[in-house]
């Protein structure tokens, strides 16, 4: 250990946290206050790509930097896991905060500056997650997480927005303190440590509160929308978009979906959930949380409110590819992470685009916008292909992984129900894509000329490409994928 | 000099009091005059504390008498903590009370600022005394000081300090009795002589009663539910220079006497003899934290919703000492030092906010936000600490309490704290949504800095932002100054 690996170490938390002082003293030039969040976006991404060039030679990056708790650092660590979580949150983020700039001048936003700031805030306490070594550190980056997008959710500071942030804050903050909590502390007073990877190997199984324990962590995390606590999700959709984009598509609930993932795999362990017949009990519930969020998608009509229950869906394919607890499905669900991630933020990018551009919300009112927004709807069939899981888009691979996981795991019920909530999504995404190529658009006064704004557009345009290229080359996050689920069932650090 | 440390850190608040009750009544002379001799008093006050640390333990005896006859001091690694504790606190409550005393206190100054360096003397004597009666004395001093300090108030806090005389005394009596009886079986009021007699003889119905007695005594003065009832109206009427003083240290220094009379004096006798009591006592503390934190839901003026708080806080710190698991009796002392800071914060905020909005119902809180950014960080960042939000020290000190009650298997205390962090959560974010939220009213008014409110609200937030240090080194605070004084 020495100095720079610290540092590296540290730096995905602290860069983004650095930027908020230039941020602020920038508030009146907007020019050079996107400009300082572009750069730090970018230092922060170098910072991750250096990690995860550590990481792939093999090198130990470990910092335990305090001790919080008898046996519990404040502890940093980089592990295949985190790295796929660090470069989904770190590439994506410049992208976004250029995507965010264009659109909140679009929309002409009110308090542009405390936006970005909280979204800095937001970003370091992700990156935060993604590093921690152990549960109360996660903890800890968790909670910070969920109190630095409140004022996000709330940003209109409307009575639309006030119920949106109440109901965000019960449920995030219901979850983390009412259930991950407790948890948290029962596991510690049984083992004495949280280290992800070693408390596992000291816990013991016992009947029925093993069963407990897991569903703490499955609800608890409630970041993760497995139902019934997904409510907050369609109601977060009243942020701005960049917010539902990075956040609510990606970083937040990503980091729901990673914690539970934590807690399974490497707070509770392979054996743990084996035993009692736990995992099973997981997998049934997310498969229900598939499904039926699947089934809601297709009656909406508001487009975000539509991607919203597709995310609590992708959630639920992720923690269930988990909780089959093999090799196939431990890489396929975190990869999918990553997977998801790009198709559902460049899907988030045309809805934000649409609303800016054409001033519309509404499925029903998307009539031959195809033809007028060709680069906005192009970028858009690309993520739905993504999220339906059709090639050539990354997110055929990682669902691929996921049924032959289930066919392996000798559910082939799972492997159907999944095969249905596809269709569901196809049944629900290309209306869509039919309606804006095909039917004619509507006489109006003022009609919409011309494509987006290039601000918005190049960055919808760059995440479907970059759909696409993983489907071709998919082998670094291929790779830590399953680096991750061999540790996980192999034992070990 | 520094053997005489201990008897100044209480005679020194003593005598300036005596002679600033014979000050003019000139406000910026006697501000200046109470800033510089607390913090002096704080000087002194750390000095001891480096002074425990060194020698693990400090001890005096009063005018030369030898411990059993005469009065000891005595000063362990966690009393020097909370005497350095009182005196900051004094003197932050103190600068952050100065800008009420026009309005609230008006022509008596010296007299109440006589009755402040008074409680402080009281409050450093109940940390530093080993003398079970010398506590008591104590004790009634700073409870007649604060029914002055209280009563200064006016209106209604006449009746309130009524009301606090009446049970604040049934209480003092009790505790009275209590050591009466020890006198009476051992023939000694030393603590330290009391444990070892009591170590030694058989176990009769007459210590039972004399705990009972002290326990009760202490739980009034603790305002633990349904004991409560003085509190919240004396915390609310009385002026805010008493209530930023008296609200953080006063029930926390009862805390640390029942701390003092569980395990130096009954030490491990109490789990031999009478288990049964954890088992009530730990029940109790439940009850008292779900009340506290409904009785806080329920207000609507700020002040009032804090004082509710701290009834909910003392359930948790007696919940945590009756907890038969060293972590619960751990987390039960650290959060007597993170809920000190915390209520300060409180506190100062409440000043703050009435100096930056023109009031302290949340009718008055809309536009917070714009008036005075300062004290409304300071408000997120309390709200934060009670809330249980990493790292803030309030989180550690749960997180020790609830580890300390599930490995005790005490299921209701674990609950209740769960949901008084919960209602914190409510309470809280129901008053951070008025100050954050525009308000609805049709037309607003121009929105003006507040320069007072953000001189008051920058001094709430850097003690506000110290939560987070405290919480970041709980575990060296832990192990510096409280696992030393709990027994294993």
């Amino acid at each position: 250990m020495n100095l720079t690996a610290e540092f590296a170490l540290i730096a995905p938390i602290v860069v983004p946290l650095l930027v908020l002082l230039p941020l602020y003293l920038a508030r009146n030039k907007p020019d050079l206050r996107e400009s300082i969040s572009l750069t730090g976006g970018f230092l922060n991404f170098f910072f991750v790509l250096y990690l995860f060039g550590a990481f792939g030679r093999g090198q130990q990056l470990q910092w335990d930097i305090l001790t919080l708790m008898p046996g519990v650092p404040l502890g940093l660590r980089v592990d295949a896991l985190g790295c796929i979580m660090l470069l989904t949150a770190g590439f994506l983020w410049p992208i976004a905060t250029l995507y965010s700039a264009g659109y909140l001048r679009g929309h002409k936003e009110k308090n542009q500056t405390r936006f970005f700031s909280m979204f800095c805030i937001a970003i370091a306490a992700t990156n935060g997650v993604s590093l921690s070594s152990n549960l109360l550190t996660l903890y800890v980056f968790y909670e910070i997480l969920s109190l630095s997008t409140y004022p996000l959710v709330t940003h209109h500071q409307d009575s639309e927005a006030r119920a949106a942030g109440r109901r965000y804050l019960a449920f995030i903050m219901g979850g983390s303190v009412g259930l991950v909590l407790p948890a948290m502390l029962t596991v510690y007073s049984m083992t004495g440590d949280l280290t992800f990877g070693s408390a596992s190997q000291v816990l013991q199984a016992g009947g029925w509160p093993s069963a407990l324990l897991a569903l703490a962590f499955l609800y608890g995390f409630s970041k993760a929308a497995v139902m019934p606590m997904h409510a907050w999700l369609p109601g977060a959709m009243v942020a701005p978009t960049p917010v539902s984009s990075l956040l609510h598509a990606v970083a937040v609930v990503k980091i729901g979906v990673f914690s539970v993932i934590r807690a399974l795999c490497d707070v509770l362990g392979p054996q743990f959930m084996t035993a009692h017949n736990t995992k099973y009990l997981v997998t049934a519930l997310c498969a229900t949380t598939v499904v039926v969020s699947a089934a809601l998608m297709v009656s909406q009509d508001n487009l975000k409110r539509c991607l919203a229950f597709s995310t609590i869906g992708q959630l639920s394919y992720i923690i269930l590819a988990v909780s089959l607890f093999n090799v196939t499905g431990i890489a396929g669900g975190t990869m999918h992470i990553f997977m998801h991630a790009l198709g559902k933020i460049t899907l988030f990018f045309c809805a934000g685009a649409i609303a800016v551009h054409a001033h519309k919300k509404y499925i029903s009112q998307f009539d031959g916008l195809g033809r007028t927004m060709p680069w906005t709807f192009g970028a858009f069939t690309v993520g739905c292909l993504a999220i339906i899981g059709l090639p050539p888009t990354g997110g055929f691979l990682s669902k691929w992984m996921i049924v032959t996981a289930c066919i392996k795991a000798e559910m082939p019920v799972i492997a159907g129900l999944l095969l249905v909530s596809s269709l569901l999504k196809a049944w629900a995404f290309f209306p869509i894509i039919f309606r804006a190529y095909f039917k004619a658009a509507p006489e109006e006064e003022h009609p919409i000329k011309g494509d987006c704004d290039p601000m918005m557009r190049v960055p919808l345009i760059l995440t479907a490409l970059f759909s696409i290229i993983v489907f071709f080359y998919p082998y670094y996050i291929l790779g830590l994928a399953q680096f991750f689920a061999e540790r996980v069932l192999m034992g070990g650090l | 000099m520094s053997d005489q440390l201990i008897i100044l850190a209480i005679i020194y608040p003593l005598f300036v009091g005596v002679v600033t009750s014979l000050m003019p009544c000139r406000e910026r002379l006697l501000a200046i005059w109470g800033m510089v001799h607390l913090a002096l008093a704080n000087l002194l006050s750390l000095g001891l504390l480096v002074q425990t640390l060194t020698e693990h333990q400090v001890t005096y005896h009063l005018s030369g008498w030898a411990p059993p006859l005469g009065i000891e001091l005595r000063a362990t690694v966690f009393s020097g903590l909370i005497s350095w504790l009182i005196s900051a606190v004094a003197l932050v409550g103190f600068i952050g009370g100065r800008d009420t005393w026009k309005d609230q206190v008006g022509e008596r100054l010296p007299h109440f600022l006589a009755l402040f360096f008074l409680l402080v003397a009281a409050f450093q004597g109940l940390c530093l005394s080993n003398d079970a009666f010398n506590l008591y004395v104590m004790l009634e001093i700073s409870s007649l000081a604060t029914y002055g300090l209280i009563a200064f108030g006016g209106g209604r806090a006449y009746l309130a300090t009524f009301h606090y005389i009446v049970m604040g005394t049934i209480g003092a009596s009790f505790y009275l009795i209590g050591v009466g009886y020890l006198y009476i079986k051992t023939g000694t009021l030393n603590i330290s002589d009391l444990a070892q007699i009591l170590a030694g003889v058989p176990w009769t119905e007459a210590y039972i009663l004399a705990l009972g007695f002290l326990i009760i005594g202490l739980l009034l003065k603790m305002a633990v539910f349904p004991l409560h009832l003085w509190l919240p109206n004396a915390y609310t009427y009385a002026p805010d220079a008493t209530s930023i003083l008296v609200a953080p240290l006063s029930t926390k220094l009862a805390v640390f006497l029942m701390f003092r009379v569980m395990f130096d004096i009954f030490g491990g006798v109490i789990d031999d003899n009478i288990p049964s009591w954890s088992l009530f006592m730990v029940l109790l503390a439940s009850f008292g934290i779900l009340a506290g934190t409904s009785l806080s839901l329920a207000q609507r003026d700020l002040k009032k919703i804090f004082a509710c708080l701290i009834v909910a806080e003392a359930g948790y710190m007696l919940g945590g000492l009756w907890l038969h698991d060293p972590r619960g009796n751990v987390g039960a002392l650290f959060h007597l030092v993170n809920d000190a800071v915390a209520t300060l914060v409180l506190f100062l905020v409440v000043v703050a906010v009435q100096e930056s909005v023109g009031g302290r119902n949340l009718g008055h809180l809309s536009g917070l936000f714009r008036k005075s950014p300062l004290t409304a960080a300071a408000l997120i960042v309390v709200a934060f600490n009670l809330i249980g939000v990493p790292p803030f020290a309030g989180f550690f000190s749960k997180a020790t309490l609830i580890t300390g009650a599930i490995a005790s298997g005490r299921l209701e205390f674990v609950v209740a704290l769960l949901l008084a962090s919960l209602g914190n959560l409510v309470i809280f974010f129901r008053i951070l949504e008025r100050a954050y939220f525009p308000s609805e009213e049709p037309f607003e008014e121009k929105w003006t800095r507040s320069k007072r409110g953000d001189v008051l609200g920058a001094l709430a937030l850097c003690i506000g932002l110290f939560l987070i240090v405290l919480g970041l080194q709980s575990n060296t605070i832990m192990d510096l100054f409280i696992r030393p004084v709990v027994p294993l």
